[in-house]
Protein backbone atom coordinates (compact mmCIF):
# COMPACT_ATOMS: atom_id res chain seq x y z
CA UNK A 1 0.00 0.00 0.00
CA UNK A 2 1.37 3.48 -0.80
CA UNK A 3 -0.02 6.31 0.67
CA UNK A 4 -0.13 10.44 -0.23
CA UNK A 5 -2.05 13.44 1.15
CA UNK A 6 -4.72 15.97 0.07
CA UNK A 7 -5.89 18.75 1.29
CA UNK A 8 -9.59 18.00 2.43
CA UNK A 9 -12.53 16.07 1.19
CA UNK A 10 -13.38 17.99 -1.65
CA UNK A 11 -10.33 17.42 -2.98
CA UNK A 12 -10.61 13.79 -2.54
CA UNK A 13 -13.97 14.14 -3.86
CA UNK A 14 -12.36 16.22 -7.19
CA UNK A 15 -9.90 13.80 -8.05
CA UNK A 16 -12.61 10.84 -7.71
CA UNK A 17 -14.41 12.69 -10.41
CA UNK A 18 -11.34 13.21 -12.66
CA UNK A 19 -10.79 9.41 -12.15
CA UNK A 20 -7.16 9.73 -10.55
CA UNK A 21 -9.39 7.75 -7.80
CA UNK A 22 -11.79 4.81 -8.13
CA UNK A 23 -12.84 4.64 -4.06
CA UNK A 24 -12.98 7.59 -1.71
CA UNK A 25 -13.41 5.60 1.03
CA UNK A 26 -15.11 8.47 3.63
CA UNK A 27 -15.81 11.74 2.76
CA UNK A 28 -18.08 14.42 4.11
CA UNK A 29 -21.38 13.22 2.15
CA UNK A 30 -22.54 16.55 1.20
CA UNK A 31 -19.05 16.54 -1.30
CA UNK A 32 -19.89 14.08 -3.39
CA UNK A 33 -23.72 15.35 -3.35
CA UNK A 34 -22.62 18.31 -4.87
CA UNK A 35 -20.36 16.73 -7.36
CA UNK A 36 -23.08 14.62 -8.50
CA UNK A 37 -25.54 17.48 -8.85
CA UNK A 38 -22.60 19.03 -10.53
CA UNK A 39 -22.61 15.95 -13.21
CA UNK A 40 -19.56 14.25 -11.86
CA UNK A 41 -20.02 10.80 -12.66
CA UNK A 42 -19.68 9.68 -8.99
CA UNK A 43 -22.36 7.52 -6.99
CA UNK A 44 -22.96 7.44 -3.34
CA UNK A 45 -22.30 3.64 -2.52
CA UNK A 46 -22.53 3.37 1.90
CA UNK A 47 -22.80 5.77 4.81
CA UNK A 48 -19.77 5.64 7.05
CA UNK A 49 -20.29 8.51 9.67
CA UNK A 50 -23.94 7.99 10.56
CA UNK A 51 -23.77 10.95 13.39
CA UNK A 52 -22.12 14.16 13.28
CA UNK A 53 -19.49 14.31 16.28
CA UNK A 54 -19.63 18.21 16.51
CA UNK A 55 -19.75 19.06 20.35
CA UNK A 56 -20.99 23.06 21.63
CA UNK A 57 -18.37 24.16 24.24
CA UNK A 58 -18.70 26.73 26.13
CA UNK A 59 -17.53 29.11 28.64
CA UNK A 60 -17.01 27.69 32.75
CA UNK A 61 -19.92 29.13 34.64
CA UNK A 62 -22.71 27.71 31.40
CA UNK A 63 -24.86 25.27 32.00
CA UNK A 64 -26.92 24.66 29.32
CA UNK A 65 -27.47 25.35 25.64
CA UNK A 66 -30.59 27.77 26.92
CA UNK A 67 -27.85 30.05 28.72
CA UNK A 68 -26.39 30.92 25.04
CA UNK A 69 -29.19 33.78 24.91
CA UNK A 70 -27.04 36.83 24.13
CA UNK A 71 -23.82 35.16 23.84
CA UNK A 72 -21.38 34.60 20.64
CA UNK A 73 -20.48 31.48 19.48
CA UNK A 74 -17.96 30.55 17.13
CA UNK A 75 -19.36 28.33 14.25
CA UNK A 76 -17.39 26.99 11.09
CA UNK A 77 -18.93 29.58 8.02
CA UNK A 78 -22.21 31.01 6.66
CA UNK A 79 -24.25 28.22 5.94
CA UNK A 80 -21.99 25.56 6.25
CA UNK A 81 -22.94 22.04 7.72
CA UNK A 82 -21.64 23.44 10.86
CA UNK A 83 -24.42 26.12 10.91
CA UNK A 84 -27.11 23.52 10.64
CA UNK A 85 -26.29 21.44 13.50
CA UNK A 86 -25.10 24.14 15.20
CA UNK A 87 -28.88 26.13 14.71
CA UNK A 88 -30.70 22.78 15.15
CA UNK A 89 -29.01 22.46 18.40
CA UNK A 90 -30.00 25.94 19.13
CA UNK A 91 -33.52 26.03 18.29
CA UNK A 92 -34.06 22.64 19.86
CA UNK A 93 -33.62 24.46 22.74
CA UNK A 94 -36.18 27.38 22.23
CA UNK A 95 -33.18 29.79 20.84
CA UNK A 96 -33.98 31.66 17.67
CA UNK A 97 -31.12 33.34 15.42
CA UNK A 98 -31.87 37.05 16.45
CA UNK A 99 -31.38 35.44 20.21
CA UNK A 100 -26.99 35.32 19.84
CA UNK A 101 -24.70 36.09 17.65
CA UNK A 102 -22.88 33.99 15.12
CA UNK A 103 -19.28 34.20 14.74
CA UNK A 104 -17.42 32.14 11.39
CA UNK A 105 -14.27 31.23 12.79
CA UNK A 106 -13.49 28.38 9.92
CA UNK A 107 -11.81 25.08 11.46
CA UNK A 108 -12.51 23.23 14.70
CA UNK A 109 -9.17 24.81 15.53
CA UNK A 110 -9.79 27.83 15.35
CA UNK A 111 -12.81 28.15 16.78
CA UNK A 112 -11.88 26.73 19.85
CA UNK A 113 -8.87 29.04 20.16
CA UNK A 114 -11.51 32.07 19.50
CA UNK A 115 -13.25 30.40 22.94
CA UNK A 116 -9.46 30.20 24.66
CA UNK A 117 -9.17 33.82 23.86
CA UNK A 118 -12.64 35.01 25.32
CA UNK A 119 -13.45 36.45 21.57
CA UNK A 120 -16.54 34.05 22.04
CA UNK A 121 -18.92 32.37 24.92
CA UNK A 122 -19.04 29.24 23.22
CA UNK A 123 -18.31 27.19 20.09
CA UNK A 124 -18.72 24.16 17.81
CA UNK A 125 -15.64 21.76 18.05
CA UNK A 126 -14.86 17.98 17.04
CA UNK A 127 -12.68 15.83 19.17
CA UNK A 128 -10.73 15.48 20.58
CA UNK A 129 -10.36 19.34 21.21
CA UNK A 130 -13.56 19.15 23.40
CA UNK A 131 -11.88 16.28 25.45
CA UNK A 132 -8.99 19.42 26.26
CA UNK A 133 -11.46 21.70 26.17
CA UNK A 134 -12.82 20.18 28.83
CA UNK A 135 -9.82 19.34 30.73
CA UNK A 136 -9.14 22.98 30.90
CA UNK A 137 -12.26 23.74 32.24
CA UNK A 138 -14.71 24.94 29.82
CA UNK A 139 -17.82 22.84 29.24
CA UNK A 140 -20.07 20.36 27.27
CA UNK A 141 -23.24 21.81 26.27
CA UNK A 142 -24.27 19.24 24.04
CA UNK A 143 -23.76 17.36 21.46
CA UNK A 144 -25.29 17.51 17.83
CA UNK A 145 -25.53 13.62 17.98
CA UNK A 146 -28.35 14.39 20.27
CA UNK A 147 -30.05 17.05 18.14
CA UNK A 148 -29.83 15.57 14.69
CA UNK A 149 -30.42 11.99 13.79
CA UNK A 150 -31.36 12.47 10.55
CA UNK A 151 -28.66 12.53 8.16
CA UNK A 152 -25.76 11.02 7.91
CA UNK A 153 -22.17 13.02 8.14
CA UNK A 154 -19.98 10.86 6.24
CA UNK A 155 -19.86 8.12 3.40
CA UNK A 156 -18.01 6.40 0.45
CA UNK A 157 -18.01 7.28 -2.77
CA UNK A 158 -17.05 5.39 -5.81
CA UNK A 159 -16.44 6.25 -9.67
CA UNK A 160 -18.82 4.78 -11.57
CA UNK A 161 -16.83 3.68 -14.63
CA UNK A 162 -14.47 1.74 -12.26
CA UNK A 163 -17.34 0.39 -10.23
CA UNK A 164 -18.93 -0.70 -13.13
CA UNK A 165 -16.35 -2.39 -14.75
CA UNK A 166 -15.08 -3.81 -10.96
CA UNK A 167 -18.18 -4.85 -9.22
CA UNK A 168 -17.03 -7.29 -7.28
CA UNK A 169 -14.29 -5.78 -6.28
CA UNK A 170 -16.43 -2.88 -5.04
CA UNK A 171 -18.96 -5.00 -3.60
CA UNK A 172 -15.61 -6.66 -1.39
CA UNK A 173 -14.51 -2.79 -0.16
CA UNK A 174 -18.34 -2.73 0.86
CA UNK A 175 -18.13 -6.04 2.75
CA UNK A 176 -15.12 -5.21 3.78
CA UNK A 177 -16.19 -2.00 5.90
CA UNK A 178 -18.84 -3.99 7.37
CA UNK A 179 -16.35 -6.82 9.25
CA UNK A 180 -14.08 -3.81 10.09
CA UNK A 181 -17.17 -1.62 11.79
CA UNK A 182 -18.24 -4.62 12.98
CA UNK A 183 -14.97 -5.44 14.65
CA UNK A 184 -14.76 -1.46 16.21
CA UNK A 185 -17.65 -1.91 17.61
CA UNK A 186 -17.16 -4.86 19.72
CA UNK A 187 -16.14 -3.88 23.02
CA UNK A 188 -13.50 -6.66 23.79
CA UNK A 189 -11.99 -4.90 20.45
CA UNK A 190 -11.34 -1.23 22.50
CA UNK A 191 -7.85 -1.68 24.02
CA UNK A 192 -6.39 -3.02 20.35
CA UNK A 193 -8.66 -0.26 18.88
CA UNK A 194 -7.17 2.34 20.98
CA UNK A 195 -3.42 0.80 20.13
CA UNK A 196 -3.91 0.95 16.23
CA UNK A 197 -5.36 4.89 16.57
CA UNK A 198 -2.14 6.30 18.62
CA UNK A 199 0.29 4.42 16.19
CA UNK A 200 -1.32 5.35 12.67
CA UNK A 201 -2.87 8.29 13.78
CA UNK A 202 -0.54 9.44 16.14
CA UNK A 203 -3.53 10.29 19.00
CA UNK A 204 -2.09 10.50 22.80
CA UNK A 205 -3.78 7.54 24.21
CA UNK A 206 -6.09 10.14 26.33
CA UNK A 207 -7.90 10.97 23.40
CA UNK A 208 -7.55 7.80 21.64
CA UNK A 209 -9.78 6.28 24.84
CA UNK A 210 -12.02 9.56 24.94
CA UNK A 211 -12.95 9.48 21.37
CA UNK A 212 -13.20 5.72 21.38
CA UNK A 213 -16.53 5.65 24.08
CA UNK A 214 -17.42 9.45 22.50
CA UNK A 215 -17.75 7.71 18.79
CA UNK A 216 -19.31 4.51 20.66
CA UNK A 217 -21.52 6.88 22.76
CA UNK A 218 -23.62 8.54 19.49
CA UNK A 219 -23.26 5.23 17.25
CA UNK A 220 -20.74 7.26 14.57
CA UNK A 221 -20.10 4.40 12.39
CA UNK A 222 -22.56 2.61 10.29
CA UNK A 223 -22.76 -0.81 10.87
CA UNK A 224 -24.52 -1.59 7.25
CA UNK A 225 -23.80 -0.81 4.12
CA UNK A 226 -27.86 -0.15 3.47
CA UNK A 227 -28.16 3.13 2.71
CA UNK A 228 -31.44 5.30 4.48
CA UNK A 229 -33.45 6.19 1.50
CA UNK A 230 -34.94 8.74 3.60
CA UNK A 231 -31.90 9.90 5.58
CA UNK A 232 -30.21 10.53 2.10
CA UNK A 233 -33.86 12.84 1.20
CA UNK A 234 -32.91 14.98 4.18
CA UNK A 235 -29.62 15.22 3.35
CA UNK A 236 -30.35 16.60 -0.39
CA UNK A 237 -33.61 18.69 0.75
CA UNK A 238 -30.78 20.32 3.58
CA UNK A 239 -28.31 20.71 0.60
CA UNK A 240 -31.60 22.32 -1.50
CA UNK A 241 -32.21 24.55 1.17
CA UNK A 242 -29.07 26.05 1.70
CA UNK A 243 -28.94 26.30 -2.38
CA UNK A 244 -25.99 23.99 -3.11
CA UNK A 245 -28.11 21.17 -5.03
CA UNK A 246 -30.41 21.93 -7.70
CA UNK A 247 -34.15 22.06 -6.36
CA UNK A 248 -34.94 19.55 -9.24
CA UNK A 249 -32.05 16.86 -8.09
CA UNK A 250 -33.37 13.36 -7.32
CA UNK A 251 -31.88 11.13 -4.71
CA UNK A 252 -31.79 8.12 -7.90
CA UNK A 253 -28.89 10.36 -9.05
CA UNK A 254 -27.06 9.34 -6.23
CA UNK A 255 -26.66 5.29 -6.38
CA UNK A 256 -25.43 2.70 -8.17
CA UNK A 257 -28.30 0.37 -9.10
CA UNK A 258 -26.63 -3.44 -8.35
CA UNK A 259 -24.24 -1.70 -5.75
CA UNK A 260 -25.84 0.85 -3.52
CA UNK A 261 -28.51 -1.10 -1.45
CA UNK A 262 -31.45 1.32 -0.67
CA UNK A 263 -33.76 0.64 2.44
CA UNK A 264 -36.54 2.19 3.54
CA UNK B 1 -17.83 18.73 7.47
CA UNK B 2 -15.40 21.35 6.25
CA UNK B 3 -13.84 21.26 9.85
CA UNK B 4 -13.65 17.49 9.88
CA UNK B 5 -11.32 17.91 6.75
CA UNK B 6 -9.25 20.54 7.67
CA UNK B 7 -8.51 19.39 11.65
CA UNK B 8 -7.70 15.88 10.46
CA UNK B 9 -6.31 16.45 6.82
CA UNK B 10 -6.30 13.96 4.05
CA UNK B 11 -5.05 10.44 3.49
CA UNK B 12 -4.81 8.78 0.08
CA UNK B 13 -4.24 4.90 0.19
CA UNK B 14 -3.70 2.96 -2.51
CA UNK B 15 -4.79 -0.88 -2.22
CA UNK B 16 -3.52 -3.35 -4.38
CA UNK B 17 -6.78 -6.12 -4.93
CA UNK B 18 -6.89 -9.32 -6.41
CA UNK B 19 -9.75 -12.09 -7.26
CA UNK B 20 -7.61 -14.85 -5.71
CA UNK B 21 -3.78 -16.91 -5.75
CA UNK B 22 -4.57 -17.59 -9.48
CA UNK B 23 -5.84 -13.93 -10.43
CA UNK B 24 -2.57 -12.20 -7.79
CA UNK B 25 -0.39 -13.48 -10.63
CA UNK B 26 -1.90 -11.90 -13.86
CA UNK B 27 -3.85 -9.12 -11.92
CA UNK B 28 -0.78 -6.15 -11.90
CA UNK B 29 -3.91 -3.44 -13.09
CA UNK B 30 -6.32 -4.89 -11.17
CA UNK B 31 -5.94 -2.54 -7.88
CA UNK B 32 -7.68 0.51 -6.31
CA UNK B 33 -6.84 3.68 -5.93
CA UNK B 34 -8.53 4.99 -2.79
CA UNK B 35 -8.59 8.12 -1.36
CA UNK B 36 -10.19 9.32 1.81
CA UNK B 37 -10.78 12.08 3.87
CA UNK B 38 -7.92 11.16 6.93
CA UNK B 39 -7.21 11.85 10.66
CA UNK B 40 -7.73 10.46 13.70
CA UNK B 41 -11.54 8.65 15.11
CA UNK B 42 -13.53 9.80 11.89
CA UNK B 43 -11.10 7.06 10.19
CA UNK B 44 -11.09 4.56 12.58
CA UNK B 45 -12.40 1.81 10.62
CA UNK B 46 -10.84 2.49 7.89
CA UNK B 47 -7.27 2.22 9.47
CA UNK B 48 -9.07 -1.04 11.69
CA UNK B 49 -9.89 -2.48 7.70
CA UNK B 50 -6.65 -1.79 6.73
CA UNK B 51 -4.78 -2.66 9.41
CA UNK B 52 -6.54 -5.98 10.32
CA UNK B 53 -6.00 -7.00 6.50
CA UNK B 54 -9.73 -7.05 6.20
CA UNK B 55 -9.43 -5.78 2.57
CA UNK B 56 -6.81 -8.88 2.05
CA UNK B 57 -8.67 -11.09 3.57
CA UNK B 58 -11.82 -10.51 1.25
CA UNK B 59 -9.04 -11.00 -1.36
CA UNK B 60 -7.28 -7.62 -1.47
CA UNK B 61 -3.54 -6.95 -0.63
CA UNK B 62 -3.48 -3.69 1.29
Amino acid sequence: MSSTFAQSGAAVTQQLTAASLDVALSVGITDPIRAIDKGAPLALIRVVGNAAPYVLIGKPGLKSIADLKGKIISVGADNDITTVYFERMMSANGLKKSDYDVLPAGVAAARFAALKAGVVDAAIVLPPLNFQATASGFVTLGLAADYVKDIPFTGMAVHRRWAAANLPVAKRILAATDKSIAWLADPSHRDEAIELLVKVARSSKEDAEASYDYLRRIEYFEPSSKVSRTKLRNLVAMEQRAGTVDPAFAIDRLVMPGLTELTD
Amino acid sequence: MNAVRAMVGCSLMMFSMTSGPAAQMAQAADKVIAGSLGGQAPLWAIYVAVHKSFFAARGHRS
